[in-house]
């Protein structure tokens, strides 16, 4: 490994400015983070640009350095073994890319008190996922010399990035971590054959079908991955036990506050209510996806799927039942058919069962104070009242987080549960900050401690059920119905 | 004497142009073979199949007995590559890229890196980009003749530049052609024949000719004969093969003969011509040959030299 040691060191010398531009944005974006209020919206955004681009041109100059394509460069005539060329671009990736971003991240959580033991697993797993990331990259820019290929490759890496980083906050969640992996792996096992093919045989034409196949299969797992099979896979990895045996789902009774809605045009909304009964003592259901067929008496049929069904309400709790009201949306032409009809109702829940709460009061001040499973919790005395924040490095801990002041109820932080079992997310900003007070009302109360309590996931279950002699009309959404924003919605 | 490289039914085909169409070539170990021929005539295909930087669509070539498309950093340690065209790392300096490309090369000799680089007066701390034409292809020949390779392969080293680094450049290469065999291409006839040892003419994607240099050069003339006249001698009458652009005038013939030979021409032409007043045969410059062979090409008489 002599000589890929060599021509790092030449890369290193060649590449000496961009390189500590990297650095230094590195250095810029851990200076911001640490220096900007604490909150939801901070100003790392600005040197965490500077930094991708800086990353993005440094690529493709290390790349183009030794360049694949043509058959002009003064290189391949020289006695380079291919092993070594792509050992010394990738210790270059490794040292110029992961590093700087390495530095200012393990900078960032050490400032930032968090636990550093714990934080570690974070803090390498992020750094092969930023590697995971950016080898395809490397290995589509050996497919062109031209200037223009190479703006256009990373201005797809710079939207790919925002669909990864932005993709894990939202409806269904939980199993998204499953369709980002698959889509990441096949984009890093083509990257791996490109890099092969390329360096060793230098097959570029074959290797720009391979990335064109490998792009495809990842963008359509990414894009169209069924859900019932990500979340079928989800159920099968999950750790199984015997407490949803108890739990009974059916359709629930109509009620009459609804959802605030947009007209969905030329879709018809439906709230589908779904009772849930022996839930068992001490857990909680947290709803993850509904599916829906409905089937008229004359054989007509609409599939509601998962995309369909997205957002979910809590009707009731009690202790050991709930009603949680799902927001679906029908196609038009069925429901003006049949909305006046009875129609058989075949449906799939799929949800998640919370429980073994533990719970940590902590001072509440301006200062974050460590809780429960990496957590940091803090109030911000200056731009809210008694909003509480939590902050999590790295990933946001799969969990459901409340935040409980004096004798007010529970507040729910934003429960996007991510049921990945890495230990981070696809991030440069190894902070994620998720804020309870949206739920809260009434004046702030007189105390000095918060009380955070945490449930962990206990089982991941699909319950099948159905109902017959069911009227649409009873469920669609009513513009006379309409009542206010729910306020105590399930997220 | 072995031969470094021997190229067999060579066919390299770009979409439907075939720009090689079943070339074959034999380089002895030692000589100096200049590779000559017309502008698209597959010469630097050629040396890029050679190099395992074109896959050959059909046929062989095996460079230092290894076959061209395995040639790989063991074998290119032992071989010198210059091309007019060649891309090089901008943004080193002279005695950066020694420097860069000598732990490459077991075989590379400091002392001859010295040598070339106060015989080329190179300015070690310019950087390649800022380089003259000449500059660069001196740069390019001492960084290929450092490690004193078996082979040194050049692609028209020569092409556009001044006489003088010309002359210094062919200097470096008579200084190494001892211990390196060496394969040049170039339509530069006058250079080559300084130096070469042997000669090859590729047109249309085939060798017409291969040969020693002495050979070729003996064999070539420029026959004049004057003849009595009349008769005049009648330009449809068949000519030997090996004859070349014939022209008459009333009391002249004059013809390139391809297969010179002292004692056997003279009978030819006087078997042909009868009596004959003068017959003067001059030796030909290796331009002069190829531009006959060239036309003859045309004419479809090339086959015969």
């Amino acid at each position: 490994m002599h000589q890929a040691w060599h021509i790092f060191k030449k890369d290193a010398r060649y590449l000496r400015y961009e390189a500590t531009l990297v650095w230094l944005f590195a250095a810029a974006f851990a200076a911001m983070h640490l220096r900007t209020p604490r909150g939801l919206f901070n100003e790392v955004w600005l040197p965490e640009i500077f930094l991708f681009i800086g990353i993005a041109s440094l690529i493709g100059r290390l790349v183009l350095a030794e360049a694949i394509p043509g058959d002009r460069q003064f290189w391949i005539t020289r006695p380079y073994r291919w092993k070594s060329l792509l050992a010394a671009k990738i210790l270059f990736l490794v040292v110029f890319v992961n590093l700087p971003i390495f530095a200012a991240q393990f900078c960032i959580v050490l400032m930032d008190a968090f636990p550093l033991g714990a934080s570690i697993p974070g803090l390498l797993w992020s750094q092969l996922l930023l590697f995971a990331f950016l080898l395809p990259f490397a290995a589509f820019a050996t497919l062109s010399t031209a200037k223009t290929f190479q703006l256009v490759l990373f201005g797809i890496a710079a939207g790919v990035w925002e669909l990864a980083v932005s993709g894990d906050a939202g409806p269904l969640t939980g199993a998204r971590w499953i369709s980002q992996s698959i889509a990441l792996l096949a984009l890093f096992a083509t990257a791996i054959c490109i890099l092969l093919l390329q360096y060793r045989r230098r097959r570029t034409v074959l290797s720009r079908w391979l990335a064109a196949g490998g792009i495809m299969v990842s963008a359509f797992v990414f894009a169209a991955m069924p859900w019932p099979a990500a979340l079928a896979l989800q159920l099968h990895l999950a750790k199984q036990n015997a407490l949803g045996s108890s739990i009974q789902i059916g359709l629930g009774h109509a009620f009459d506050e609804r959802f605030w809605i947009p007209q969905i045009k030329p879709k018809v909304a439906l709230h589908i209510p779904i009772s849930v009964q022996g839930i068992p003592d001490g857990t909680e259901v947290q709803p993850d996806a509904l599916t829906i067929a409905l089937q008229s008496s004359d054989g007509q049929t609409s599939e509601l799927g998962v995309l369909d069904c997205r957002n979910f309400k809590r009707g009731s709790i009690s202790t050991n039942a709930a009603t949680i009201f799902a927001l679906c949306v029908s196609d038009s032409a069925f429901f003006q058919a049949q909305h006046n009809r009875p129609v058989t109702l075949r449906a799939s829940l799929y949800f998640t069962l919370f429980g073994n709460a533990r719970s940590q009061t902590i001072p509440l001040s301006d200062e974050p104070s460590n809780a429960l499973d990496g957590l940091q919790c803090y109030t911000d005395t200056v731009r809210a009242e008694w909003d509480v924040y939590c902050q999590s490095a790295f990933r946001w801990p799969a969990r459901l987080v409340y935040a409980k002041l004096g004798r007010t109820n529970a507040n729910s932080f934003a429960q996007f549960v991510s049921y990945s079992p890495f230990p981070a997310n696809l991030n440069i900003d190894p902070i994620e900050t998720r804020w309870a007070s949206a739920y809260a009302s009434g004046p702030a109360p007189n105390v000095r401690d918060v009380t955070i309590v945490v449930e962990e996931p206990l089982a991941h279950l699909r319950h099948d059920f159905s109902a017959s002699d069911v009227r649409l009309d009873e469920f669609a959404y009513s513009p006379l119905k309409v009542g206010p924003a729910p306020v105590h919605a399930i997220p | 004497m072995s031969d470094l490289i021997c190229a067999t039914d060579l066919v390299k085909r770009f979409r439907q142009v075939r720009v090689l169409d079943g070339l074959n070539l034999t380089v002895p170990e030692g000589s100096v073979f200049g590779l000559a021929g017309p502008n698209g005539a597959g010469k630097t295909t050629t040396i890029k199949i050679l190099m395992n930087i074109l896959r050959p669509t059909s046929g062989h070539a095996a460079v230092l007995g290894i076959d061209s498309r395995t040639l790989g950093p063991d074998a290119l340690a032992n071989i010198g590559y210059v091309s007019e065209n060649q891309e090089f790392p901008e943004w080193m300096t002279v005695e950066y890229l020694l420097a860069y490309l000598k732990p490459f090369y077991p075989s590379w000799d400091d002392e001859r890196a010295a040598q070339l680089i106060r015989q080329f007066d190179l300015p070690l701390n310019r950087q390649l980009r800022h380089l003259s034409r000449g500059m660069r292809m001196k740069t390019a020949l001492a960084s290929s003749l450092a490690y004193r390779p078996r082979l040194l392969i050049m692609d028209e080293p020569f092409s556009g530049l001044d006489p003088l680094v010309r002359e210094d450049l062919i200097e470096g290469l008579v200084e190494s052609a001892g211990e390196t065999t060496i394969l040049i291409s170039s339509h530069d006839l006058g250079e080559i024949e300084s130096f070469a040892s042997h000669i090859g003419y590729l047109d249309r994607g085939r060798l017409q000719l291969s040969e020693e240099m002495t050979s070729l050069t003996a064999r070539f003339r420029e026959v004049e004969v004057v003849v009595d006249s009349p008769p005049l001698v009648p330009l449809d009458r068949p000519w030997p093969a090996h004859w070349l652009r014939p022209e008459t005038s009333p009391a002249l013939v004059r013809f390139v003969e391809t297969h010179f030979d002292a004692e056997r021409t003279p009978d030819e032409i006087r078997r042909l011509f009868g009596d004959v007043r003068n017959i003067s045969a001059q030796p030909m410059p290796l331009r002069a040959i190829f531009v006959t062979l060239a036309r003859g090409a045309q004419t479809g008489g090339s086959k015969a030299a």
